[in-house]
C-alpha cells in the first residue's frame, strides 16, 4: 500500500533525512521518502487494510512529534 | 529573514559592543554572556529537548557544545560570532530553500483551479474534482483546460506547452481529444469530459513528478549514508583531539579543546543533504517543463550513463500511420481488388489491415467471408464471395504455388490471389518521421555508441528505413518475445546503460526490462505511463537527446557540490587540527558551502 501525505514544519533537510531514516525502521514500513522541497511524504507499507495503515500512520506521527515537535502529517 | 532573528541580532550586537568597550573584566564577561544567551537561547532549548529524545548528534546540540566550549575557555566574542554566523547562515539557507520551493511550485502550476460545467441550462463554476464523466464543460479563452475530454462544439488554438513542452499552439476542432493543463487561446470550447480529474493527464503528471523523488538515485543513497556516518565520526575525532594530545604529548588542554570545537562547528552535513536531492529534483522538474517526464531520480542518474539506444520502428522512428501508397492490378479493377482485401482483412487489427479498410470505407457483409484462416507471419486465406482467396505476403503465394510477379518495392506488399490466380498487389507503407534522422545524428554526437532498431517488420523494409535514418544495426522480423530476448542480449553485452524507446502500448515488456524505458507520445495512454521510466509527451524522439543533456547537467552539478562540500570540510578539518583555522573561519566555511551548493543546485531547475 502506497500513500502520499502532506508533511509540514520540517525546517531542515538534515532533519527530514533523519526522520526518514527513523520512520523507515518501523516494522510495517517498507519504504519512505520525504520530499523536502514539495513537503510530501510517501509511505510504502506492507499493510493490507486501511485500518492497519491508520495505526501505522499514528505510529509515524508520534515518532515525528518526538523528533520534531512542529511537524504535522496530513 | 525572520523578524525575531533581527531583534535578537541587534540586541546581541549591542550587548557585545558594550562588553567589548567596558574595561572592567567581570562586568564585561557578564554582558558577553547575556549577548550569547540572547542569540543562542532557542538553539540551546532545542538542544536540551533533543537530548531527552536520544538525539546526541543533533546539530543544535553540537553548535551548543561548540559555543559553550568557547565560553568555557573565555573566547566570548568567538562564541557569539559563531552562533550569529550560524543563524545568519540558517536564515540564508531557508531563504534559498524557499526560493527553490517556489520555483518548483511554479513548475506545478499546471493544475487547473476551476471548471465551468453546464448543468440544467446554467453554467456552474466548480472545482475540477467535482465534474463527472460525460458532463459538458465550457472553456473560455485564456482558461486552462480543467479535464481531459472531447470537443463537442467550437474550434480554437490550444497552448499545450506545459504538457508537451511544444511551443507551437495546436489547432483543434470538434471531435478532437484535448488534455487538461493546456490553455485555450482564442475561442470558447464546449467539451465532453472523458476522465475524472484524478485520472486526468494533469493529475498524472503532477503525481509522477512529485513521486519521482521516491526512487532514489545511487548518488542520493550514498549521500544519506555518508551523512549518517559523517557527524558521529567528526564528533569522535573532536573528542580525540581534545584528549589525546594533552595526555600523550602534554600539549596545552585549552588549545586542543579549541581545535576540537572547530570540528563540532562543521559537523553538519547540511550542504550535501540539501543540495544533492535538490539537484535531482531540479533536473526532473526542468525536464517536465520540456514535456519529458522522468519517473525517478535513479532514471535521471542513469540517463547520463547511456551508451546504447534501441528504437522500436513503428510509431517511434516512423509515424506509425500506414497508408496505401500504390495499387497494382492484374486482370481486375482497383476497386474490386481493394474490396477483396478489405473483406479478407476485416477481422485484423494490424495497421496494414486498418489502412486497407480505411481506403475501402464501405460496410463489409461478414456473411460473404467464410473459412477464414490466419496464417501467422504470412497472411490470411478465406472464401470470399464464394471464391478461395489468398491475401498476404510472397511466402503465402509461394506456399500455395501461385505464380506472380514479385514486386520490388519498399513497404509492406499484400499480394492477392483468387482461385489460384494472381490478381495484383497493394503497397502499404509507413512514413518516416521528419526529425528521425536528425535526432539519431544528435544521439551519436552525445556519445551514444550503439543505436539499434528492433522491429517485427520485414528485414528488407526495416534495413532500408534504418539506413535512411542513420541507424547502423537493425534487427528485423522479431516476434514480441524475440524482441525481449534480443534486448536481453544487448543488455548483457553493454557495460553502460541501455535505453529502449517504444510507443508504449505493445512494447511494455521491453520498456520495463531496459535500464531506461522511454515511451513516446504517452499523452492519454495510461499503459505507456505505467510501463515506461521516462515518458515523452509529444512524440518527438529529439527529446531523448534533451533528456540526456538535462541528466548530464544535473549530474555534473550534483558532483560539483559533493566534491566542493566534502573538500572544504576536509580542508577545515586539517587546518583546524593544525591550529591554523579559528571558529569564525569554520562556521563561515560551513554556512558558505551550504548556500553555494544550494544556489548551484538551483541551476538544474533552469533549462
Amino acid at each position: 500500500m502506497r500513500k502520499t501525505y502532506q508533511i509540514d514544519g520540517i525546517d531542515c533537510a538534515n532533519c527530514a533525512a533523519k526522520l526518514e531514516d527513523k520512520i523507515g525502521k518501523i516494522k510495517e514500513v517498507d519504504d519512505v521518502t520525504i520530499n523536502f522541497f514539495t513537503s510530501k511524504i510517501v509511505i510504502e507499507s506492507n499493510c493490507e487494510s486501511d485500518e492497519q495503515f491508520s495505526i501505522v500512520l499514528e505510529k509515524i506521527r508520534e515518532l515525528a512529534r518526538k523528533l520534531e515537535p512542529d511537524v504535522t502529517i496530513n | 529573514m525572520k523578524k525575531n532573528f533581527r531583534i535578537e541580532m541587534v540586541f546581541t550586537l549591542i550587548f557585545a559592543i558594550i562588553a567589548f568597550l567596558i574595561r572592567q573584566e567581570f562586568v564585561s564577561d557578564v554582558l558577553y554572556i547575556i549577548a550569547y544567551l540572547i542569540i543562542s537561547f532557542d538553539i540551546l532549548k532545542k538542544a536540551i529537548k533533543n537530548i531527552f529524545h536520544g538525539e546526541i548528534f543533533d546539530e543544535n546540540f553540537l553548535m551548543s557544545i561548540a559555543t559553550l566550549g568557547a565560553l568555557f575557555i573565555k573566547e566570548y566574542p568567538e562564541a557569539i560570532a559563531v552562533m550569529l554566523l550560524y543563524k545568519i547562515g540558517e536564515n540564508f539557507q531557508s531563504l534559498a530553500v524557499g526560493k527553490s520551493r517556489n520555483a518548483i511550485k511554479e513548475l506545478m502550476e499546471i493544475k487547473p483551479d476551476i471548471a465551468n460545467v453546464k448543468r440544467n441550462g446554467n453554467i456552474d463554476v466548480v472545482k475540477p474534482e467535482e465534474v463527472q464523466i460525460d458532463e459538458i464543460i465550457v472553456i473560455k479563452p485564456g482558461e486552462k483546460v480543467p479535464l481531459d475530454g472531447v470537443v463537442v462544439k467550437g474550434a480554437s488554438m490550444l497552448d499545450t506547452k506545459t504538457i508537451t513542452g511544444e511551443s507551437v499552439p495546436r489547432t483543434i476542432k470538434t471531435n478532437d481529444l484535448i488534455y487538461s493543463g493546456s490553455i485555450n487561446l482564442n475561442s470558447v470550447l464546449e467539451v465532453k469530459v472523458t476522465k475524472k480529474f484524478e485520472n486526468s493527464t494533469v493529475s498524472k503528471i503532477l503525481e509522477l513528478v512529485e513521486d519521482a523523488t521516491s526512487k532514489k538515485a545511487k548518488t542520493e543513497k550514498f549521500i544519506s549514508k555518508f551523512a549518517r556516518y559523517y557527524t558521529p565520526i567528526v564528533c569522535i575525532l573532536a573528542l580525540l583531539i581534545a584528549t589525546v594530545p594533552p595526555i600523550v604529548f602534554k600539549m596545552e588542554f585549552i588549545t586542543c579543546l579549541y581545535r576540537a570545537l572547530i570540528f563540532l562547528v562543521i559537523s553538519c552535513p547540511c550542504a550535501l543533504v540539501i543540495s544533492v536531492p535538490l539537484g535531482f529534483f531540479g533536473g526532473i522538474g526542468g525536464a517536465s517543463k520540456q514535456g519529458i517526464l522522468i519517473k525517478g531520480s535513479n532514471y535521471l542518474e542513469n540517463l547520463s550513463k547511456v551508451d546504447t539506444v534501441i528504437f522500436d520502428k513503428t510509431g517511434t522512428i516512423t509515424e506509425g500511420v500506414f497508408e496505401i501508397q500504390k495499387i497494382v492490378t492484374n486482370d481486375i479493377s482497383e476497386d474490386e481488388l481493394i474490396e477483396i482485401a478489405a473483406y479478407g482483412e476485416n477481422f485484423s487489427n494490424h495497421p496494414v489491415a486498418m489502412a486497407i479498410r480505411k481506403k475501402y470505407a464501405k460496410k463489409i457483409e461478414e456473411s460473404q467471408v467464410n473459412n477464414l484462416r490466419e496464417i501467422s507471419g504470412k497472411g490470411v486465406s478465406a472464401n470470399i464471395f464464394g471464391k478461395d482467396t489468398l491475401i498476404g505476403n510472397d511466402k503465402l503465394l509461394i506456399e500455395n504455388n501461385v505464380t506472380f510477379d514479385e514486386a520490388n518495392e519498399i513497404g509492406t506488399i499484400i499480394y492477392i490471389a483468387v482461385d489460384g490466380q494472381y490478381k495484383g498487389y497493394i503497397l502499404i507503407a509507413d512514413t518516416i518521421k521528419k526529425e528521425s534522422k536528425k535526432a539519431i545524428a544528435q544521439l551519436k554526437k552525445e556519445n551514444v555508441k550503439n543505436i539499434y532498431m528492433f522491429t517485427g517488420d520485414e528485414a528488407k523494409i526495416a534495413n532500408k528505413i534504418a539506413k535512411l535514418v542513420g541507424i547502423d544495426r537493425c534487427e528485423a522480423e522479431l516476434l514480441p518475445d524475440e524482441k525481449l530476448k534480443k534486448l536481453e542480449q544487448v543488455l548483457a553485452k553493454s557495460s553502460e546503460k541501455v535505453i529502449f524507446v517504444g510507443d508504449g502500448i505493445n512494447d511494455s515488456p521491453c520498456l520495463a526490462r531496459a535500464d531506461i524505458g522511454i515511451a513516446m507520445g504517452a499523452i492519454g495512454a495510461d499503459a505507456a505511463i505505467e510501463a515506461a521510466d521516462v515518458v515523452i509527451m509529444d512524440d518527438k524522439i529529439s527529446k531523448i537527446k534533451k533528456a540526456i543533456n538535462i541528466s548530464k547537467k544535473a549530474m555534473k552539478i550534483v558532483k560539483q557540490n559533493i566534491i566542493f562540500a566534502i573538500s572544504v570540510k576536509i580542508i577545515i578539518l586539517i587546518l583546524g587540527t593544525l591550529g591554523m583555522a579559528n571558529m569564525w573561519l569554520a562556521v563561515f566555511a560551513d554556512v558558505g558551502v551550504s548556500i553555494i551548493a544550494i544556489l548551484n543546485s538551483m541551476r538544474t531547475l533552469r533549462e
